[in-house]
């Protein structure tokens, strides 16, 4: 897995997850959702296009693209800048979990 | 009794012509990067005391009539709820957190991640110092609030920023009392006032799938609220829902006001304001494009020129600046882009009669940027939109000339931009 | 005509391999005395160098240094390069051979560093038909600006706008007048937020 930060990204508050291994992309969003809610992620999808998960404890969301199978993380505005790439990375590697990849390189976090 | 703002019932559109209205007040989605811009460029053409007057004066008379016709709506009855009305839909607009502690004749107003002064910090605060507060719009408001609450003529009460974010402060502070001068009273530019000048809309092409886009475009914009800060953060940006009338009352003003006192810097005047425009284009559509909201709605941007312009086209109506049609498309040679009006140029006819020349300047700075997107953005790269690309395509080199060709301000049936490539 | 005279400024240093001179904020070359080795890279190591100055002074801009003269040096296993800001727009890198004390190297850079000044204000007195005291401090104002303002493509815009002075003016600073370059010297600390220039 890849991590690396989103062409919109302010603030280090985007990041964007790229596995290394091609999957279909509905089938691939609708395992990670699942999961998401395993880990006690609530759903907060309200267009069928686009899945929003929420960490209700931390307010980070990751989101989720069924018809490109982006893969986007959006780490909540209070945590500090300094810290932002840290909290993405972790949840990149929960994400590389779930898909059963390999943790994202630290280097990738710039 | 609670106070409610029904959203669903006080937004409106005209969809024939991609106008937006809230309590039948004309309103309009930008971004941080046009409305910090947009105000720099008034303080940089009249200074920054006379300018920060003028965005003070004009926010307190937009926020003036459009309280007037909100609050009624709300059911708030007495001057605190009708206080609070303003504080949420102050708020719930993407402007911030405002909280008014106002009485008939003054009192404090305080605000948190205020959308001017908090986002200025966000994007300048490495780079300048600032020397004046930012928060114009929240003290236009504020005042405006007080005196609607209160059933106070507009211009009975006076505000100035006292402290504010921007300069370093923790939070932003408002004093408000009697005003010592009257201000000119003034008609709101309105949902009738607006109508009555439309003409008959018209399609364009590729019609069909501009058409599509826009209505998901416009369903995905009404699903978004603002956080516990009162800010709206999505695509790269911070947008607002504003008030039309505030934008175009501080550019006109101060762009006629520097017609008649230093005529030799009116073009570059326009040329600035033309720039607000294509900083918004660049960035929030720019930024709208790469969002996963847009790939999952449409897909990911392929780089085909035309895909991004139609793109642009459904994102210029969602936004409410006008009903943006393809009129004529040459990939690398030409582009026009034609709309039966514009927020600009209905207010324009309204409030200073017809012009010489065309008064677009968001359209001309749009439609520029839209072109720029097409064909100087390497999409499949995945750039990042931020200061340093911006900088990168447009320090130098400009590739694209525009005209306006036909301006409803001049007396045209419609508003046309016509983009050209520069051949060397 | 040749402005810089690197063989005699250069002259008898030791372990010099190689003098670039870059104009800033462009990072273009503009005028070298290398060894055959460097030549063929030398426009592209201006651009190098250039960057890495540039970067060096935005991080000390947000640490609050806006006027002090910058000097870098850089220690590899087969060089040293020590990079120094000639005036606001001018660069100079040396590049010397690694045997050479870090100290030496900062004096011999110091030293010819005053001789290519020296012969830098020669050129701009020449070349500004008699208006050397104000039209370079002007010129100097405008570089300064386009080094520090935020949205840099706009700069000279916001600068006509606010002192009411034709944009073409202000593309021919040695025609500024000392009331017009006043103005001018005002609305640059106004958009940089600073009280006064160090320029």
């Amino acid at each position: 897995m890849q991590i690396q930060r989103d062409p919109s990204c302010v603030q280090f508050l985007l990041w964007r997850c790229v596995p290394e291994h091609p999957r279909e992309s509905e089938e691939s969003c609708s395992w990670i959702g699942r999961c998401l809610l395993h880990a006690g992620f609530v759903d907060q999808t309200r267009e069928t296009w686009l899945l929003v998960y929420e960490d209700p404890r931390s307010h980070h969301q990751v989101v989720l693209v069924p018809r490109t199978g982006r893969i986007q993380i959006r780490v909540h505005y209070l945590v500090p800048i300094a810290q932002r790439p840290l909290v993405a990375f972790s949840l990149a590697c929960q994400i590389a979990d779930f898909l059963g990849e390999s943790y994202p390189k630290a280097e990738q976090l710039r | 009794m609670t106070v409610q703002i029904k959203k669903e019932e006080l937004f409106s559109v005209l969809p024939e012509h991609a106008f937006a209205f809230f309590a039948d007040t004309p309103v309009v989605y930008h971004c941080h990067h046009y409305n910090l811009w947009l105000d720099q460029t008034i303080d940089d053409a009249l200074g920054t005391r006379e300018g920060m007057a003028l965005r003070t004066r004009t926010a307190h008379e937009a926020f003036y009539h459009y309280l007037a016709q909100l609050v009624p709506r709300s059911g708030a009855d007495t001057p605190a709820e009708k206080l609070k009305v303003a504080e949420l839909i102050f708020a719930a607009m993407g402007h911030g957190n405002l909280r008014l502690h106002t009485q008939a004749q003054g009192g404090l107003a305080t605000g948190d991640f205020l959308h001017y002064g908090y986002t200025w910090k966000e994007k300048y605060g490495e780079k300048v110092r600032r020397r004046h507060t930012a928060d114009a719009v929240a003290a236009g408001c504020a005042v405006a609030a007080t005196e609607i609450a209160f059933d106070l003529p507009m211009g009975t009460l006076d505000v100035a920023e006292e402290t504010c974010v921007s300069l370093g402060a923790p939070q932003c502070r408002f004093q408000i009392e009697g005003a010592k001068q009257p201000m000119p009273p003034s008609r709101p530019v309105g949902k009738r006032e607006t109508q009555r000048l439309l003409g008959d809309s018209f399609s364009g092409k590729h019609e069909e799938q501009i058409r599509a886009i826009t209505t998901g475009l416009r369903s995905f914009l009404g699903t978004i609220n603002s956080d516990e800060r009162g800010l709206v953060q999505g695509f790269g940006v911070f947008v607002t829902l504003h008030l039309a009338s505030y934008y175009n009352g501080i550019s006109y003003n101060a762009l006629y006001n520097i017609e008649r006192t230093a005529p030799q810097s009116f073009d570059v005047m326009q040329g600035l304001l033309v720039e607000a425009g294509h900083q918004c284009g660049f960035n929030t559509f720019g930024g709208i494009l790469r969002s996963p909201e847009w790939e999952g709605l449409v897909g990911a941007p392929t780089g085909d020129p035309l895909e991004i312009l139609i793109g642009c086209c459904a994102i210029g109506r969602a936004l409410g600046f006008g009903q943006w049609t393809i009129q004529d498309f040459a990939p690398d040679k030409h582009f026009v882009l034609r709309t039966p009006g514009t927020y600009e140029s209905t207010y324009h006819v309204t409030r200073h009669g017809l012009a010489s020349s065309g008064r677009c300047y968001l359209h001309q700075g749009g439609t520029l940027a839209a072109v720029q997107l097409a064909h100087r953005v390497p999409w499949r790269e995945k750039p990042t939109f931020d200061q340093a690309f911006y900088r990168s395509l447009f320090h130098s080199d400009p590739q694209w000339r525009f005209q306006e060709t036909h301006c409803v301000s001049k007396g045209d049936d419609y508003c046309e931009v016509a983009v050209e490539r520069i051949r060397k | 005509m040749q402005i810089l005279n690197l063989p005699a400024a250069a002259e008898g240093v030791p372990a010099l391999q190689g003098l670039f001179v870059i104009t800033m904020p462009d990072c273009l070359l503009f005028d070298s005395y290398v060894l055959p080795v460097l030549q063929e890279a030398s426009e592209e190591l201006a651009a190098m160098f250039g960057e890495l100055v540039r970067n060096h002074r935005d991080a000390l801009r947000l640490m609050g240094s806006w006027s002090s003269e910058l000097q870098i040096t850089v220690e590899s296993s087969d060089r040293l390069l020590l990079l120094r800001e000639l005036r606001e727009d001018f660069l100079l890198v040396f590049a010397f051979e690694s045997s050479l004390p870090i100290g030496m190297a900062r004096l011999f850079g110091r030293r010819i560093g005053e001789t290519l000044q020296l012969q830098l204000e020669g050129f701009q007195e020449t070349s500004v038909d008699g208006e050397a005291e104000q039209s370079p401090r002007a010129a100097r104002i405008l570089e300064f600006l386009q080094r520090y303002a935020p949205d840099p493509h706009a700069s000279m815009m916001r600068l006509a706008l606010r002192t009411g002075i034709p944009m073409e003016h202000l593309e021919a600073p040695a025609s500024l007048s000392p009331q017009a370059l006043a103005k001018v010297e005002e609305a640059v600390c106004d958009i940089l937020g600073i009280d006064q220039l160090n320029v």
